[in-house]
């Protein structure tokens, strides 16, 4: 089977044992690969009710027909578990080559399942799996143990590891590979809690396709949409974002206080640019190359990205670049999200802003409190402990009214773009199966848009937008790549996949897929519980207007919110609750969830 | 004529690999006669035969299977006895193994595909043979 490896790998930590399962035609056309192939395994492996730290949650680690292809964008891997954040479906995405080397070890995915007794790690060389004791590892960052697995063997080993924020189970740890971040959901919890320290892979298998003239042909043609569409991420990478957000007025500051940043030229993709540029780095078999690597005194670090820039910068008004090199080092050093670290600190900085806590004093603008705050949070120190649970749990504790400004989606922080200036993103973030991600629906369209205030069309932007994203997180290619390629499912997406399954299918067939996998998920989540109620922005989001700047007045209020949400779910085939219906199940082939959501 | 690699340009994205591991019908960079390694916190760095002037690959070799032509260093898999005498020759680090093959850059018939496809310009086709200096 053209673009497969044909075979998803299972290991059970507590038996230490490893087995393998072909993937037939059939599941491959219907789940794609990465996200999907995710969406169903999770469904049917982790049941209703299961608690996300338990040995029976399992962890997914999935590559795509395109992974180990040339497709640009093609370096990203998905994590796919159920999320210690939201207790619902969560699927992570980072950079470098994981996914390729799986593809090339002879695997479409990794499904990790049960708990080690001990920490171990996993080592994969093509058909040899072990399972290797990892006490001398536990402990190390998740970079240093790295390049220990590495070093040890001689062998260039891509990785997916944690470091002590993941070993502590805070919520939101992420998964590290090489210096980058499936950041999103506590992924990284959810390795600590299998005693799982890293996952190591390499191969030397072919990924077949049935034609490389024809591949190379359209490869060619699509060259030149790159160089023109996406220079400035090859410049200067995503931090361009910050002066541009802020102008148009939707950077999340001081909590979403405001959303300009009086100081955000400090912390400006010119200024990182020009004061800390090291060198470029890119994904695998990416042209453009976003990743910068940024050095200052205090350290070097891969990144901050934009969404780093927002978190720890912005939304705590530190406008310190060098203060924010340090700690996106530490996030990924101690694997911990950049993003719901920094909004649940600027959480907390704003309780105690209103009084509401005495202790710890958090300052916004503190630069170094942040420092401090990222270490006791990822050893469970003091406050940390508290900081470690995230923003909905931490308001549910506090009380106060506090409430009404944790700026979460279903207990998921919301990322750097804003739900009030973006009417696509506020049903986007509130719909999203993830919680508060952009990875859902995307904001790359509406930042284009002129009139962001009107409601036309933004209920169907998020829902084509979150067809596409299944189907990019399926085929696996990254998100960047919209821009050039296609922000909406499009011939290109239909091409890019034909080309390496050697399928003919068409553009309704791809829109079909990626429903399917968009439901799944919807399902997995609406098992557990979920509906209409929690489809809900923040109340800060809904009830105050942003005071300042180019999206002045904006809200994403009540009343507004349930008219996208009826058009969405309409959209989706979804009933007036938010659940799919017996029909639109069927319709998907997805029958045998109906039973389950009733 | 030999591959003249500008080190500091490299992002580590694994273009030249995945082009020069390529079949007709398969990606394989484990086939690739040129590789990256990327240290964390590391600047990646590029390892290709230079094509020396005084190869010592070709002194090693005790079949003649590397061989000095006009334009370039030269490898013939049939004399080749797989003793990777040249492996360890090679002060550069540039020529690997699959399986029981040598993989020796052989430019491609005069057109490389790194040179091609990289999307940085690491890789420029230069005349003569490598004498240090790069």
């Amino acid at each position: 089977m053209y673009g497969y490896a044909g075979k998803v790998l299972y290991v059970d930590l507590k038996r230490e044992k490893s087995r393998t399962v072909p993937v037939t035609e059939d599941f491959a056309r219907k789940y794609l690969g990465g996200n999907g192939f995710g969406a169903r395994i999770l469904y049917d492996t982790v049941k209703k009710g299961t608690d996300p730290s338990s040995p029976e949650n399992v962890i997914i680690y999935a590559a795509g027909p395109a992974s180990g292809t040339l497709w640009h964008g093609a370096g990203r891997t998905h994590v796919i578990t159920k999320s210690p954040m939201t207790g619902g479906f969560i699927d992570s995405s980072v950079g470098k080559d994981f996914a390729a080397e799986l593809k090339y070890a002879g695997y479409d995915a990794l499904v990790v399942t049960q708990r080690a007794e001990h920490p171990v790690y996993i080592k994969i060389v093509n058909d040899t799996v072990d399972i290797v004791p990892a006490g001398d590892l536990w402990g190390m960052s998740a970079i240093e143990a790295q390049i220990h697995v590495r070093e040890e063997r001689g062998e260039e080993y891509s990785c997916m590891a944690i470091g002590m924020g993941g070993e502590n189970q805070v919520r939101y740890a992420c998964t590290i590979s090489d210096t980058r971040a499936a950041g999103r959901g506590g992924t990284g919890a959810v390795m600590g809690s299998k005693n799982l320290k890293l996952v190591a892979v390499t191969g030397t298998k072919d990924v077949e396709i049935p034609d490389m003239d024809t591949f190379m042909e359209f490869y060619d043609e699509l060259i030149p949409l790159y160089k023109k569409n996406l220079k400035s991420l090859t410049q200067y990478g995503t931090p361009i974002l910050v002066n541009i957000i802020n102008l148009m007025g939707g950077l999340g500051t001081r909590n979403w206080q405001n959303e300009t940043f009086e100081n955000a030229e400090n912390i400006s993709g010119e200024v990182y640019k020009e004061k800390y540029f090291k060198w470029h780095t890119a994904c695998f078999a990416c042209p453009v190359g976003c990743g910068k690597v940024f050095a200052c005194e205090r350290g070097t670090s891969e990144g901050p990205e934009y969404e780093t820039l927002y978190s720890l910068g912005s939304c705590c008004s530190i406008d310190d670049p060098e203060v924010i090199i340090e700690a996106d080092r530490l996030c990924d050093e101690y694997s911990i999200d950049t993003i719901s670290m920094g909004v649940s600190t600027a959480f907390l900085m704003e309780c105690c802003e209103k009084g509401l806590i005495s202790d710890p004093q958090l300052k916004f603008g503190d630069g170094e409190a942040l420092i401090e705050a990222i270490h006791k949070t990822a050893r469970r120190e003091d406050y940390g402990t508290l900081l470690a649970e995230g923003t909905m749990r931490m308001a549910q504790k506090i009380g106060r009214g506090s409430e009404k400004f944790a700026i979460h989606v279903k207990g998921l922080e919301v990322a750097g773009h804003s739900p009030r200036a973006l009417k696509s993103m506020s049903v986007g973030y509130a719909t999203a199966t993830r919680g508060g991600s952009h990875h859902d629906s995307r904001p790359t369209y509406e930042y284009g848009v002129e009139d962001k205030r009107t409601l036309e069309d933004k209920a169907q932007i998020a829902v084509d937008s979150s067809n596409w994203t299944a189907f990019g997180d399926s085929l696996v290619v990254c998100h960047l790549m919209e821009k050039a390629v296609g922000m909406f499912l499009c011939e290109n997406h239909v091409k890019m996949l034909n080309l390496v399954t050697g399928w003919d299918w068409t553009l309704k067939e791809v829109t079909k897929v990626s429903e399917r996998i968009y439901n799944l998920e919807r399902c997995f989540n609406v098992r557990e519980g979920f509906s209409r109620k929690d489809d809900i922005l923040p109340w800060r989001i809904m009830h105050e207007e942003i005071p300042e700047g180019g999206s002045q007045g904006c809200r994403a209020a009540p009343e507004e919110l349930e008219t996208l949400l009826d058009q969405y779910y309409q959209l989706r085939g979804w009933d007036r609750n938010g659940i799919p219906t017996a029909e639109k199940l069927t319709e998907l082939g997805l029958e045998g969830c109906i039973k389950d959501i009733r | 004529m030999r591959l003249q690699v500008n080190q500091a340009q490299c992002m580590g994205c694994r273009i030249c690999e995945i082009v020069c591991g390529a079949s007709h019908t398969a990606f394989n960079p484990a086939k690739s006669k040129v590789k990256i390694v990327e240290r964390v916190y590391e600047h990646p760095h590029v390892f290709v035969c230079n094509q020396c002037a005084s190869p010592e690959c070709v002194e090693a070799c005790p079949t003649e299977a590397l061989y000095k032509t006009d334009t370039m260093v030269a490898f013939d898999q049939e004399r080749c006895t797989f003793c990777l005498s040249c492996v360890d020759a090679c002060p550069y680090d540039a020529l690997f193994v699959y399986g029981d093959h040598l993989l020796k850059c052989d430019l491609c018939n005069g057109n490389p595909q790194c040179v091609k496809y990289c999307p940085k310009g690491v890789f420029k086709l230069v005349d003569g043979f490598y004498t240090g200096g790069d």
